[in-house]
């Protein structure tokens, strides 16, 4: 390899992150920006929109943004795609390790994010590698355009709202049983199956509550000593526990990602003995895509009811 | 099977910006991971194709490389080696009776026909097949001037 050659391929590759640094930083930055400068309510709202639409950091953007970079300045290097696939492969490890290292990013976030970030990316690769290369302008600035309605679209379709995930069990308990172990229970023994857990994503513990009334501390403990604080806003006895988390601890896989607002267990007595268990989670996802994140959210908030649900049956029907 | 699915069924997502090149990447990368003979024939296919002095490759708008002649597309081929070519209808009923393309995929009664990059070997009959595509539009060109 001609030093030139790797020199392309390193300014490609450094392009590429700058970049997706750039725009995450200018993200950032206009978002103190508005949180500090004390505007008022209007310029508040125009000000936070405009930051929303102009470099809300979507994943699919960036990325894709990115991977035009890097082939903008591989242009000239003949390379086949297998070669554009290799070097977008350390070209998208970058930011990732970048991001643990130096900003403590959650392993795990990263990890769920960078097959969307490579495939993005590449994506980019490919458009860049026919852009760049096309003896013809025009497609290239009808691109820009296009790639910024995208990005204002996006940036407008954001509202942060409130998703629900649930899921159910059946227990061969009565209520009553059930219901010993919903408001708090003994440690969780068994390990976790769930492959994220092994990669590094906490799992919960125990939970512990001050009693069973309105207004008690409740405590969901998580591996690695993390704590979510809740507090019981609603209770029926063998029927209904809400509680709303006050604290989430600041673990980076969910700092700024996500806000868990409410849980909830229902209780429904069977006729045959049997309860049907029901776990309830509200939170807010601050992640885009949605549809991307949305969906491992779910996935991960499944798996932790699920564990616990599993425990409470486990419990429950040992006492029969 | 994903690629028959998603042309058919989900074909309206094609209308939003970027989607047809997330999906063209996908197609890519399965096709780089797992199916090598392809992508060379895909990549040897491309690069004869653009040895011709007129052809220019463009991002196409359903995702995959567009092969045009100034603003005229003459086809596109797919991140999954399958290459749409316009060639009118007479010789598309034609080149199909024969065996040597398959109707297009999505549209078998129109004049485009669809033809698999499997491997190397393919390229010989593709190129052909484009080379019909390219003369069937300069053609075109030709006759509407002179009307």
């Amino acid at each position: 390899m001609t030093g030139r050659r790797s020199l392309r391929i390193i300014m490609g590759l450094v392009a590429a992150n700058l970049l997706g640094v750039a725009f995450c930083f200018a993200f950032v930055l206009l978002f103190q920006f508005q949180d500090q400068a004390g505007l008022q309510s209007r310029a508040h709202q125009w000000v936070f929109g405009f930051a929303v639409m102009a470099i809300w950091p979507s994943l699919v953007l960036i990325p894709m943004a990115m991977g035009t970079a890097a082939a903008y300045f591989w242009r000239g290097l003949s390379f086949s795609l297998w070669e554009y696939f290799l070097w977008w492969i350390v070209t998208s490890l970058i930011s990732p390790f970048g991001a643990y290292f130096a900003f403590k990013e959650g392993a795990v976030c990263l990890l769920i994010g960078f097959p969307i970030l490579f495939v993005c990316g590449f994506a980019g690769v490919l458009l860049g590698r026919l852009l760049f290369k096309s003896k013809t302008a025009t497609i290239n600035l009808s691109v820009l355009p296009v790639l910024l309605i995208a990005t204002l679209a996006e940036g407008k379709m954001r509202q942060d709202q409130r998703h629900l995930v649930e899921d159910r069990i059946l227990i061969k308990a009565p209520a009553a049983d059930v219901w010993n172990y919903v408001v708090s229970f003994p440690s969780i023994d068994a390990a976790p199956n769930y492959w994220l857990n092994a990669v590094g994503l906490p799992s919960p513990l125990a939970t512990t509550c001050q009693g069973a009334f309105v207004g008690a501390a409740r405590d969901c403990i998580f591996s690695d000593g993390l704590v979510f604080k809740e507090r019981v806003s609603e209770i029926t006895p063998l029927r209904l526990l809400t509680f709303e988390i006050v604290e989430q601890p600041s673990n980076p896989e969910l700092l700024g990602h996500l806000t868990l607002h409410r849980g909830q267990f229902q209780l429904i007595q069977n006729n045959d003995g049997t309860t049907t268990l029901i776990g309830r989670s509200w939170y807010t996802l601050h992640m885009r895509p949605l549809w991307y994140f949305d969906w491992w959210t779910r996935d991960v908030t499944s798996h932790v009811h699920v564990r616990v649900m599993e425990h409470i049956k486990t419990l429950s029907e040992r006492k029969r | 099977m994903i690629f028959k699915f998603v042309v058919k069924k989900l074909r309206w997502l094609a209308r939003i910006p970027v989607l047809p090149q997330l999906f063209d990447a996908g197609l890519v990368i399965a096709t780089m991971l797992f199916d090598r003979p392809r992508l060379r024939a895909m990549e040897n296919f491309e690069n004869a194709v653009c040895r011709k002095d007129a052809i220019q490759r463009r991002p196409h708008r359903f995702g995959g490389i567009g092969f045009f002649v100034g603003t005229t597309e003459i086809g596109h081929l797919h991140g999954n080696g399958l290459l749409d070519l316009f060639v009118g209808k007479s010789f598309q009923t034609d080149q199909v009776r024969r065996g040597r393309a398959l109707p297009h995929h999505v549209f078998p009664e129109s004049g485009w026909i669809s033809f698999w990059l499997e491997s190397p070997a393919d390229i010989g009959q593709a190129l052909e097949l484009f080379e019909i595509a390219r003369k069937y539009r300069a053609t075109s060109q030709l006759i509407s001037r002179v009307r």
